[in-house]
């Protein structure tokens, strides 16, 4: 196994990497030459010294029965440094590890925070990270988010926890363990999944691309030198017949921007006597889907990524609507799979769309004559076609801070009731009615 | 030998002492980080603000939930305000089971209120219905506008002790009042 400074690479499997050389020995010929100053250059950043928390878990199945696979854990550039790519520009990536599940499939990889190179860390040190996940000549890619804490990698969309991977070829499902898209909603707040899967796709089972072999077979050092250039200049060579061979790192590349996509952020519920007012101001987190085109054309969703909003906007007098933002998505093209990520990439306008929104009666009521009432933050719900991406859309999750807001001003008597048995303070969602 | 046995005396005499201290802190310190009592899901803070207040009149506020994280009880002992502790007292409080109907915010004393319970939370955060609820009765003690910025929730389990922050953020407005924002008079 190889071993990066800042980096524990858990392979529960025994001799997982081994196992992985010998699986994809000859895939390249063995025309790998290792790029060492690149890699040199990449680690350097990485020396400080601090706990490695797991980044990347969870377990991989085909139908339901636990599957020997194979797992790398990639990080996508930060919001700065993907925002300086034009279309066409190749887009490094840094290998953060690979692991093997063990005979019950789990698998788990570790990274220290600080080991992540600088542009591959956002806001608060987050990273975007994207799975691939090969079995039985199989790949499923899924992304999400991770925000170091004290403690651990912690992801936005299930409320500080690390994330837990769920992945069955055979039912085409990949989902965080907290964030069941059984518990998602459509716009009416009715159930919008079942356990694993999402009402409206699946996930995309693709053939294994040579991007994904590639992943697995080239030596840590190499292959992180090799993603981390944005050049695609050829990293290894061999001769046949007196002419120079060379393996084409596979590489990603930005394309098409897909400017003003709209996202449903939330739904305020009031009644004339009980009106709400939303505010949305900078540093609200939200969660939004990754599309996934396969190379045979069809769109799915490959998991998520937590984009944080610059900007505020506020609007009163709300009684039952939908409040939408509109955000920017970008495409993004692999060299070698031919697949398409559409991934979220800035935020367009906020709160530029509202639409009348179905109001359900909660049960867990308080009752108010006057007064003010404010839910700050807390983790929203998911909504299981919240962003519009184009061909499908995506799962959308807004998690509240301090400074987002929904409000409701009583002047006539009101129940405010949450969508769970503690009521409106720390339920995912709140309405009011008269009462 | 005399002041050796002096010595050895002094020096079980200061065990014994460590070994008390130790013990009267370990009953008696609150220890944050293994916290029973807690607020079920996101601990997010809200806000309420009631307009129109009057100063030392009680006002009683409800629908707070609490849960037990671990352990089979845990007793609360006290509430207090957090932030501008003189402006605002804790003056009463209560506990009882989660119900479809929670206490809202009222003008009237917590033993008017209608409101029966007692000091004792048994409901596990991770069994239905997932908590209780704790009512609490406050009054400020001058006119003018009044906050909080949480409620500190002193609790006894096990024999320790313990505290809980509630993220409440409570405003007693006196009137309508343009440059404090959130105190609006109650509609004619």
């Amino acid at each position: 196994m190889f071993s990066m400074p800042g980096h524990v690479l858990h392979s529960p499997g025994q001799g997982g990497e081994a196992v992985r050389q010998r699986r994809f020995a000859n895939i390249l010929g063995g025309a790998v030459v290792v790029a060492a100053s690149a890699a040199t250059m990449a680690v350097s950043a990485s020396a400080a010294p601090s706990v490695a928390f797991r980044i990347a878990q969870g377990a991989v199945l085909d139908n339901g029965e636990p599957q020997r696979a194979d797992v790398v854990a990639i990080a996508w550039p930060n919001q700065e440094f993907l925002e300086g790519l034009r279309d066409g520009d190749a887009v490094p990536m840094y290998v953060i590890g690979r692991s093997t599940t063990d005979a019950s499939g789990r698998f788990a990889i570790s990274s220290r925070p600080v080991a992540v190179p600088r542009q591959f860390r956002g806001e608060g040190g987050r990273v975007d990270v994207e799975l691939a996940i090969a079995y039985d000549d199989r790949e499923i890619r899924y992304g999400y988010t991770a925000t170091p804490a004290s403690d651990r990698w912690a992801t936005a969309s299930v409320a500080g926890r690390p994330a837990e991977v769920r992945v069955d070829f055979g039912r085409a499902t990949a989902f965080e363990a907290g964030n069941d898209p059984a518990g998602w909603v459509d716009a009416n707040g009715r159930p919008a999944g079942s356990p694993g899967r999402p009402a409206l796709w699946s996930t995309r089972v693709a053939p294994l691309s040579e991007d994904v072999q590639q992943l697995l077979s080239i030596p840590l050092p190499t292959l992180r030198a090799q993603r981390l250039s944005s050049s695609v200049a050829p990293a290894n060579s061999a001769r046949v017949d007196g002419e120079v061979l060379r393996a084409i790192p596979c590489f990603t590349y930005a394309a098409q921007k897909h400017y003003g996509r709209p996202e449903s952020f939330l739904r305020a519920l009031g009644w004339a006597g009980a009106k709400a007012t939303v505010y949305q101001n900078d540093g609200n987190d939200h969660t939004l889907g990754i599309g996934f085109r396969s190379s045979g054309g069809e769109w799915g969703a490959s998991g998520t990524k937590t984009i944080s909003l610059a900007a505020s906007a506020e609007r009163g007098g709300v009684v039952d609507a939908w409040a939408w933002n509109k955000i920017n998505y970008r495409d993004y093209i692999n060299s070698c799979a031919h697949t398409v990520q559409r991934r979220p990439y800035s935020v367009h306008s906020l709160l530029v769309k509202w639409t009348r929104a179905y109001h359900p009666v909660f049960k867990a009521c308080a009752r108010y004559t006057g007064g003010t009432y404010t839910k700050y933050r807390g983790t929203n719900t998911t909504y299981s076609s919240g962003t519009d991406i184009g061909p499908i859309s995506v799962s959308a999750q807004s998690g509240w801070d301090r400074d987002t807001e929904i409000k409701w001003t009583v002047t006539r008597a009101t129940r405010l009731c949450g969508s769970q048995r503690a009521g409106w303070v720390t339920s995912r969602e709140a309405e009011a009615h008269r009462g | 030998m005399r002041h050796k046995s002096l010595g050895l005396a002094v020096a079980l005499a200061s065990i014994a002492g460590l070994a008390a201290f130790s013990a009267a802190w370990g009953a008696e310190a609150p220890d944050a980080s293994r916290n029973a009592l807690a607020m079920p899901g996101d601990s997010a803070p809200w806000g309420i603000s009631l307009p129109s207040t009057k100063a030392r009149a009680p006002y009683t506020i409800g629908g707070i939930p609490v849960c037990l994280r671990s352990g089979q009880a845990a007793v609360i002992d006290d509430v207090k305000a957090t932030g501008a502790q003189d402006e605002i007292q804790v003056t009463n409080f209560v506990v009882r089971p989660l119900s479809d109907e929670l206490f809202g915010a009222e003008q009237v004393r917590l033993s008017d209120a209608g409101v029966v319970g007692g000091h004792r939370v048994d409901a596990a955060c991770s069994r239905e219905p997932g908590g209780a609820e704790l009512v609490v009765e406050m009054q400020k003690a001058r006119p003018g506008n009044a906050r909080i910025a949480g409620l500190n929730v002193t609790y006894s389990t096990a024999g320790r002790k313990g505290s809980l922050q509630v993220p409440l953020h409570l405003v007693l407005c006196q009137a309508a009042d343009q440059e404090t924002p959130d105190c609006e008079a109650l509609p004619r």
